[in-house]
């Protein structure tokens, strides 16, 4: 997922305040889906981590 | 002959009673190595029994993170088309945008794209001195 890059909605030809109005939203969700997928990343490169550090420890 | 057997006889028996009382014949010390071989191949198999436990472990949380996520994504895609519904059907929602304020937004929007082209819904391949001006 972190692989991809982020999203950015951009307002179509000729926009309207509704347009707008949903083009926010769905930046809005686009950045929360990006931070969950960096979140992830992150979660996971840790707990790869904790378990080679476990596995190492006597 | 018969002195033999009874010479092996002899020897068996005392072979038979120093075992009993703990006697082990063991010139080349093959016991303690036997013995060493055991403990190092226990340990391998303890290691390799905890390093199978924590891949287990760390599949099972895996597993876990990615469920989170997907149902993360599913509730947002839902809570966002909502409300976008309810955008659109707003009374002004068909009003358009005056041109200076369409101006100004896609005016951000291409330094955004231009500062992070890889962003989707960018240009694929933007021209780094696009609008006339530097290259960041």
């Amino acid at each position: 997922m972190a692989s991809r890059p982020c999203e950015l909605h951009r307002l179509p030809d000729a926009p309207t305040l509704g347009d707008l109005e949903a083009g926010y939203m769905t930046r809005g969700r686009q950045i929360a889906d990006c931070d969950a997928a960096r979140r992830l990343a992150v979660e996971t490169l840790l707990a790869e981590r904790a378990a080679g550090q476990a596995v190492r420890r006597p | 002959m018969g002195w033999l057997v009874v010479g092996v006889a002899a020897l068996a028996a005392i072979v038979v009673v120093l075992g009993g009382l703990g006697f082990r014949w063991d010139p080349f010390d093959l016991g303690r190595r036997r013995l060493e071989h055991a403990e190092a191949s226990a340990a391998v198999a303890v290691a390799q029994a905890a390093a199978r436990t924590a891949e287990a472990d760390g599949q099972a949380g895996q597993v876990a993170r990615l469920d989170a996520a997907v149902q993360s994504a599913v509730t947002l895609e839902r809570v966002t088309a909502r409300s976008i519904q309810t955008a659109r059907t707003a009374d002004d929602a068909s009003l358009p945008l005056p041109t200076d304020r369409v101006h100004r937004l896609r005016d951000h929007d291409r330094e955004l794209c231009r500062l992070s082209p890889d962003l989707v819904g960018c240009p694929a391949a933007p021209d780094p001195a696009g609008d006339g001006e530097p290259a960041v």
